[in-house]
């Protein structure tokens, strides 16, 4: 497994480093000079000498591959430039919006799994009936509702009409309600569906017949049918997580939210381009890992994947019990 | 079955779908709505008002009038034009260019493919909406920059995809005979490759055109898309937020417009898909053959 | 329990354990008819053998029987399981029924399991439920039964994607054992398997019938299979019963075209074998 785990982290060095130079050529391509633009947020009138020297100061004399090779070394060791506008660095901005953003892509999460796996439910006992119609009929809504529309609509009810909730801003767990429902929404209504697709077609198989004509009880039966639904929609739900984090930027603007989407929205507004520079790395570091990770979870979660069939099956004597069974557990 | 026959049996399927239909007559209408806006819309979208600021609903302003006293139901119509024109310009650039790098790469292969594929393994590394956020930061807000945001980012999918449909309909037996019947390679990529590819490639466009509305809408809310005056759904809905606590229901139409139009072009891309693949059993209840 | 009313069909005792009268299976919408009319009746400890070409009903009766039909289709008749009708019980008295009365052992062994947990799992789990055993119970309950068909102990600790067809088939049967059923419908066990596993697996069908006294439907379009097994035997075609009686008349002198095309076959590609030197 860790050999696994290893094999494919060493695949991903190219990748985050095509990211990384991808990122890079998109400031270097912009059509407008850093250097004016540092110079400009800062009502600084940019004249030829001052650019030059600004120039110098950002290292722009310099050729392409050798900006790209410092920026990256720097980048590594966790410099990734200094704010045009606030003169701080960028790495200790992002690491301090980093958490509010993380904390509510997480909650977005949860939202999306503590609803949708039950909703999912609720449509496979129920095919065909009211509630199924009607959890559909919502999904369908939820799918095509607008993420912003949605918050706007919910900061009028529940903040301004109803003053449960507040509009907006990161103050205790309450705050954590009308963003992360808004963010979640639109994944909900992607994973709701995936799900329910997934655990009507999982009901179709021959293993959930064969339990049946053994008269298992029926509960037994569904717990088997959502874990192996839930295990085939893992990809999905991995395609999800980077989703719900790239979507923050436009709830995190609703909601006044301290987080990276948001700072990235101010720093494009600034043309502040090391941020969104971090930003676009960082993110894509995101993605990455992620896809990494569902991989990993999903041989873990899954004994076909995780390479034990053939060892288990050479070894005499009582083969071991350790990752899938334990992880199994842990689920039912 | 010849790729034509396929074509022709979807839109028989197609034409029989009721929700798929009634979706398509919508977006016909309010694609003609958005186009011949000068004709339908009452007021100058951009005439502004100060004495009729945020009037209510009338028979002289049919949805009211914005904080700036502009008809609402003039710029909404007008905004039909900006978000939804600007969404399917937007995927048939997309489409085209992505196809037709995907269909040259698969027929052509060799050095031109695998640099094109490694290209879009990288872009398709990051999530589009980060892509994008972050073409339109570096370019600067704007409708262009964020139009060339949008093709960018998803012109990826397509080129991958009509590569694994060109390489797929490659070996398949009507090809290979046009081939052995020594037509050109360029006859058999229109005459045969094109009209087998639309069918997958029109469902994702489909689907895709209702989340680059998303997208738009979406930008030039944050003011990082259209540039106000100009009337879009997205850009009226940033308009309605800054006086949404005394009149929320300026929220209502741009809000509901973009919802109505998303939610058709999910139904006719849940249509299309049913139409081209008829084992596709959309409960997703395939029953057993016993 | 006994009630002897004879259907069409002759093999009836006048201790029938099931007995099935006209059951018609169709498709809910269309009302198309998929099995039509058909009538069977099977004693403890005896073996039924239902043959046919593929696509001629057979696992529809064999749903049928087990009120597990497909959705979109209904079943109509009567199915007397012990002088109680399975088709107008409840879901719940189903439930009770299956397994420990009649039980199922499926056409796809690799799909039958569930892929995520080991076949000891499912297996005890099962036992648990139904028989209200204790895990250890359970557990030792599993081994032995699975002994009977010839399997060690370590397959419990398996996924069933480490087990061959042949294996997974016989720990279907192993429970079928273990959960003492009475009537055990076999859906084309023999099918998807290697000349080896296929043998075995009859063999541990022979062991429950023999042993246990359970009654066993064997549906098969092998002829070979229902020969060894089966005293009476049910020809179907295209939804409808077309010949019955005692096996070895069925096979000896068939009456109907597609039983006799049935042992054509056969004949042939035993002939055939025999040719080659071996005998089966």
């Amino acid at each position: 497994m860790y050999a696994f785990i290893l094999r494919r982290l060493l695949c991903l060095v190219p990748l985050l480093l095509a990211i990384s130079f991808l990122a890079f050529c998109l400031t270097a391509a912009s059509p407008s000079d850093p250097a004016e633009v540092a110079l400009r947020v800062n009502d600084i009138t940019p004249t030829p000498e001052v650019i030059e020297k600004t120039r110098q100061e950002l290292g722009l004399d310099r050729p392409f591959f050798e900006r790209y090779l410092a920026w990256l070394g720097k980048a590594l060791q966790g410099d990734l430039g200094t704010s045009f506008v606030t003169h701080r660095p960028v790495a200790r901005e992002l690491a301090r919006a980093l958490p509010s953003t993380l904390a509510l892509a997480c909650v977005a999460t949860l939202v999306v799994l503590g609803v949708g796996i039950p909703c999912a439910i609720v449509c496979f006992v129920r095919e065909g009936r009211l509630a199924d119609i009607l959890v559909r009929a919502l999904i369908f809504l939820g799918a095509a509702t607008p993420t912003f529309w949605a918050g706007l609509l919910f900061i009028w009810l529940f903040a301004v009409h109803l003053n449960l909730l507040p509009t907006g801003g990161l103050e205790g767990a309450s705050s954590f309600i009308l963003p992360a429902c808004t963010l979640a929404l639109p994944s909900l209504a992607t994973y709701t569906r995936l799900l329910r697709a997934g655990m009507l077609a999982t009901g179709q198989q021959d293993f959930v017949l064969y339990a049946r004509a053994q008269g298992r009880s029926p509960l037994a039966i569904l717990l088997q049918i959502v874990r192996n639904s839930l295990q085939s929609t893992l990809a999905a739900l991995g395609m999800t997580l980077p989703k719900l984090l790239a979507g923050t930027f436009v709830v995190e603007c609703i909601f006044a939210w301290p987080g990276l989407g948001r700072l990235c929205v101010t720093a494009i507004f600034n043309r502040d381009l090391p941020v969104i520079q971090a930003y676009v790395v960082l993110m894509g570091l995101f993605f990455v890992l992620f896809n990494l990770f569902m991989e990993v979870a999903g041989a873990l979660v899954d004994p076909r994947l995780s390479g034990r069939g053939s060892a288990g099956r050479k070894g005499k004597g009582r083969p071991d019990k350790s990752r899938p069974d334990t992880s199994m557990e842990d689920r039912a | 079955m010849s790729a034509r026959g396929q074509l022709d049996m979807a839109w028989n399927v197609l034409k029989h779908n009721r929700p798929g239909m009634a979706a398509l007559c919508f977006l016909a209408v309010v694609l003609a709505a958005g186009l011949l806006a000068p004709l339908i819309a009452p007021y100058d979208p951009l005439a502004v008002d100060m004495k009729a600021r945020l009037a209510s609903c009338s028979l002289e302003h049919l949805l009211g009038t914005d904080h700036l006293g502009r008809d609402l139901f003039s710029r909404l119509v007008y905004g039909a034009r900006t978000s939804l024109g600007l969404a399917l310009v937007i995927m048939l650039v997309t489409v085209s260019l992505g196809s037709l790098l995907g269909l040259a790469a698969g027929t052509f292969r060799g050095l031109f493919d695998s640099v094109l594929m490694r290209l879009t393994d990288m872009l398709l590394s990051f999530p589009s909406e980060v892509l994008v956020l972050a073409l339109v930061g570096m370019a600067g807000p704007g409708m262009e920059n964020a139009f060339a945001a949008c093709v960018l980012a998803r012109w990826p999918w397509y080129a991958r995809m009509a590569r694994s449909i060109t390489l797929r309909f490659r070996d398949m037996n009507y090809v290979l005979y046009a081939r052995v019947a020594g037509f050109s390679r360029t006859r058999i990529l229109f005459r045969h490759i094109v009209p087998g590819a639309a069918g997958e490639l029109s469902v994702l466009a489909t689907l895709d055109c209702a989340s680059v509305l998303l997208t738009i809408s979406a930008l030039s809310f944050l003011g990082l898309g259209v540039q106000p005056p100009v009337p879009e759904w997205g850009t009226m809905l940033g308009e309605a937020r800054n006086v949404m606590i005394l009149h929320p229901w300026q929220m209502l139409p741009p809000g509901l417009a973009i919802l109505l139009v998303v939610a058709a072009f999910n139904f006719l891309g849940d249509a299309l898909r049913d139409a081209f693949d008829p084992c596709f059993d959309p409960r997703g209840t395939t029953r057993r053959k016993a | 329990m006994t009630q002897a009313i004879a259907p069409q069909n002759k093999a009836v005792g006048n201790t029938s354990l099931l007995e099935a009268r006209s059951i018609c299976v169709r498709e809910r919408i269309s009302g198309r008819l998929l099995v039509n009319n058909v009538s069977l009746a099977i004693e403890a400890g005896s073996c039924l053998g239902i043959v046919g070409e593929s696509g001629s009903g057979k696992s529809l009766l064999c749903r049928a029987l087990l009120g597990l039909l497909p959705k979109g289709l209904a079943a109509s008749g009567t199915v007397l399981f012990e002088g109680r009708d399975v088709l107008s019980l409840s879901e719940r008295e189903r439930r009770a029924l299956r397994g420990a009365g009649i039980s199922f052992v499926a056409q796809q062994a690799m799909t039958a399991y569930d892929p995520l947990l080991t076949l000891g799992r499912q297996i005890t789990a099962l036992f648990r439920d139904r028989l209200r055993l204790g895990r250890n119970e359970a557990h030792d309950l599993a081994c032995t039964t699975l002994a009977r068909v010839g399997l060690e102990a370590q397959v419990l600790d398996r996924y069933p994607h480490e087990l061959s067809g042949g294996q997974m088939q016989r720990c279907m049967i192993a429970t079928s054992l273990g959960l003492g059923s009475r009537l055990v419908i076999a859906d084309e066990p023999t099918t998807a398997l290697d000349a080896k596993s296929q043998y075995e697996v009859l063999l541990a069908l022979k062991t429950l019938v023999r042993e246990r006294g359970t009654a066993l439907i064997l549906v098969s379009h092998d002829l070979g299979a229902v020969q060894m097994l089966a005293e009476h035997v049910l020809v179907l075609n295209g939804g409808y019963c077309v010949e019955s009686g005692l096996a070895w008349q069925v096979f000896n002198a068939p009456r109907h075209k597609v039983t006799r095309a049935l042992v054509r076959t056969r004949a042939d590609l035993s002939a055939r074998f025999a040719h080659h030197g071996g005998t089966a």
